[in-house]
């Protein structure tokens, strides 16, 4: 952690809210690519090894030495990039995009090459171990209404999957696989048996999903919609009936209002959900451009940040948890009005405290 | 100091910090009248001027010599306002040319002295710094034959003319003052001969033949000559044209003054009062009141040339213009949600929903929902605009 300069005078108070001055020691990368970035991934090899795609078709890999952060390579799509991931070896970065390809970027040698494709832009990826020999394969999810297993060794898929709606968003932990699509749709894939969906259900959330994480234990995932509400939610009936609930976050409540009218509230999009990957905490980020950590099984909000004043499209933990990447670019929710040249297009590495990611034990 | 008051003697140092201000009069001013005036404060002067004007207004109609009233308000008037008439308190334009109006009217003064003088005054108070009009005004009299008897007028307007550098025509007029037998004639020939004697000395020759050219009136021989010219080169430029008489018609020009031409024309002119001459010259600068329309005010057009709207419309694209969209989710009895985003657009009309992403991929002609669903296809259009709309 000698690459943070971190303040010796921990707070140690346990503010729910944080100032300014907890994101002092953020390293802050301005202008980290030409356009907006869409997904941030860690190695899961190194602490501060990092990708990140963007709308202007690149896959641009960071390192952090000495808190300065460096370019290290970079590779093109041919359309904007949406997603990228890290292999568990570190040795690869996948990437899916708009124009309609995975793409495989070996680190070592620096070179890219087309895994895969799909009928439409390719939205979001993992790499998981499916089946029961536990093989690692890729699997991309795609606005073709499918999600494709891929060996990364035959240009053809293992498997293509059917899904309710256009894939909006997926995500994996052990055996768990989620994906969120449109129309509020959720599949629930159980590794073990990759080829059919577990169980089919609907977002609780009266709106549009936008993102979808699962917990550490491969148990349940929680989702966040457009309109500044959190669903957490676990995959046995039982458990869900006894501790699943949904919460509202990244809401402000307009300052300005007109005599005798009641208050109104500006809700903000959920945009990036991130789990600790060991504390099993969880961290959202919205449009507002804060970030708020939380600890769903205490059903508290651990530390609220400031906002940034630039939506936050996506967050995500290194390997350990020791740092939180948080993009700052427009996410393109108020239409190409609001997307000033000068809107911010900043990466920040947070530096998290246990004060802000670790559970705290009941008294 | 008490003897000189006891005198009549007046102090100087009375006139001394307003000598400045006073204009000095071609008779002269009396020192002591001075004094007493400008000791009067402005409430005096206008009891004094309101006696006068009631005065014209009563006995006006009754006077023998109404000029007499006039001369005598414009006396008072030159004392009053040591300043001059040119000043603004002194209302000494409206007064003299109320006495100008008023006695143009009656016979007896067409060759009064005392009258053509006052003309020459006004000549000389409101029109010294313009050429043109005191020369306009020297014509109307001519035409209505004020002071057509006295050799003061004539004389008069040939130094004018000479000032403009018509000496053709200030010999002209001088002539012509020698033919109407105006009196006393023989000032007026010793004028004329000085004049002539002037110019030789000069050596500015004269043509000729210039008095017959001027009988044949409506023959433009005098051609227009700038004031500013060198006047030898004025003088080749008259030969020449008499030379050239074919020449002639295309030097003619009716907007210019020729002296032929408008001396002799009709002698039903009106005369115009300086301040409708210049009332195309003036902003009006009277205090605006209330309620008042001063009329429009002529707007010129910075939009600059038509290509240059032309490129302003293409870029002007108001659509999708006004602002973030929000959502505003009402829930009876809890506070409204206003949700940031545009909700309406995530769902369209068809059932369907879409992403931000999506929305901007479409928008970058990245993502073709075509491919989605074929059936789509007829729908794509309407979307597409939509989506445009962001």
């Amino acid at each position: 952690m000698s690459f943070f300069q971190r303040s010796s005078t921990s707070t140690g108070t346990s503010l729910t809210m944080a100032t300014e001055k907890d994101l002092a020691n953020d390293i802050v990368i301005p202008n980290p690519a030409e356009d907006s970035i869409s997904d941030i991934a860690f190695s899961s090899q190194r602490d501060f090894l990092f990708a990140v795609s963007s709308w202007d078709g690149k896959v641009r890999i960071w390192d952090v030495q000495n808190g300065v952060a460096q370019g290290r390579s970079q590779y093109d799509h041919a359309g904007p990039v949406l997603c990228t991931r890290w292999s568990s070896d570190g040795t690869k970065v996948a990437s899916g995009a708009c124009d309609n390809t995975v793409k495989l970027f070996d680190v070592a040698s620096g070179q890219a090459q087309q895994v895969g494709n799909h009928d439409g832009p390719v939205k979001t990826l993992r790499f998981v171990n499916c089946g029961p020999t536990n093989q690692e394969c890729l699997v991309t999810g795609s606005w073709d209404k499918t999600i494709k297993y891929w060996d990364l060794r035959q240009p053809t898929p293992i498997s293509t999957m059917m899904m309710p709606d256009r894939v909006y968003t997926m995500d994996n932990k052990q055996q768990l696989l989620v994906v969120g699509t449109a129309e509020k749709h959720i599949a629930i894939i159980n590794l073990n048996n990759p080829t059919t969906i577990f169980k089919a259900t609907q977002s609780p959330l009266k709106w549009q999903t936008r993102v979808v994480a699962c917990y550490n234990q491969g148990d349940g995932y929680a989702i966040g919609s457009v309109e500044g509400r959190c669903a957490i939610r676990y995959v046995d009936d039982e458990v869900q009936k006894k501790s699943g609930f949904s919460f509202k976050c990244h809401r402000q409540n307009s300052t300005t209002r007109a005599a005798g009218a009641q208050g109104q509230t500006i809700v903000y999009s959920v945009n990036s959900i991130a789990f600790h990957p060991i504390y099993g905490t969880f961290v959202t980020a919205g449009s507002d451009g804060s970030f708020h950590f939380w600890d769903k099984d205490h059903r508290h909000r651990l530390r609220g940040f400031p906002s940034l004043n630039a939506s936050i499209p996506v967050v995500n933990f290194n390997r350990n948890g020791s740092v939180l990447a948080i993009a700052l670019s427009y996410d393109w929710h108020q239409g190409h009005m609001a997307n000033r040249p000068d809107y911010p297009n900043v990466i920040r590495l947070h530096p998290t405290t246990d004060d802000e990611v670790k559970e705290k034990r009941k008294k | 100091m008490d003897n000189m008051v006891e005198k009549g003697v007046v102090d100087f140092s009375d006139i001394e910090v307003e000598k400045e201000n006073v204009l000095p009069l071609r008779k002269g001013r009396s020192a002591k009248r001075l004094v007493n005036v400008l000791k009067q404060r402005d409430s005096e002067l206008e009891v004094t001027r309101a006696s006068f004007e009631r005065r014209l207004e009563t006995e006006l109609s009754t006077l023998d010599d109404p000029l007499c009233l006039f001369l005598e308000y414009m006396d008072w008037l030159h004392i009053a306002y040591p300043q001059g008439g040119n000043s603004k308190g002194s209302n000494m334009l409206h007064v003299m040319e109320r006495c100008l109006m008023h006695c143009k009217a009656l016979e007896c003064y067409t060759n009064d002295p005392r009258y053509l003088t006052l003309w020459l005054n006004y000549i000389e108070l409101f029109y010294r710094d313009s050429y043109y009009e005191s020369k306009d005004i020297f014509v109307f009299l001519y035409r209505n034959k004020i002071g057509g008897q006295l050799s003061m007028f004539y004389e008069e307007f040939s130094n004018l003319l000479c000032e403009m550098n018509r000496y053709n025509e200030a010999c002209y007029i001088l002539n012509d003052g020698i033919q109407r037998g105006a009196a006393p004639t023989d000032r007026l020939r010793s004028k004329f001969n000085e004049t002539k004697l002037q110019l030789d000395e000069s050596t500015i020759s004269l043509p000729n033949n210039h008095l017959n050219i001027f009988e044949d009136s409506g023959q433009p021989t005098i051609l227009n000559r700038n004031r500013n010219d060198i006047l030898n080169a004025s003088n080749m430029k008259i030969r020449h044209s008499q030379s050239t008489t074919v020449e002639t018609p295309i030097y003619k020009d009716n907007q210019e003054f020729t002296l032929t031409n408008s001396i002799h024309l009709d002698a039903q002119a009106n005369f115009e009062l300086k301040a409708s001459r210049n009332k195309e010259n003036k902003r009006s600068v009277g205090v605006l009141k209330p309620e008042s329309n001063v009329g429009t005010i002529p707007q010129f057009d910075d939009e600059g040339p038509v290509t240059t709207s032309k490129t302003k419309f293409i870029f002007n694209d108001d659509l999708g213009r006004n602002g973030p969209i929000y959502y505003i989710n009402t829930i009876v009895g809890q506070k409204s949600e206003k949700i940031d985003c545009n909700i309406k657009l995530l769902h369209a009309k068809t059932n369907e929903e879409y992403s931000v992403e999506q929305l901007l991929a479409l928008s970058r002609n990245v993502y073709k929902k075509s491919l989605k669903r074929s059936n789509e296809s007829d729908l794509a259009p309407i979307k597409r605009s939509r989506i445009n709309h962001i």
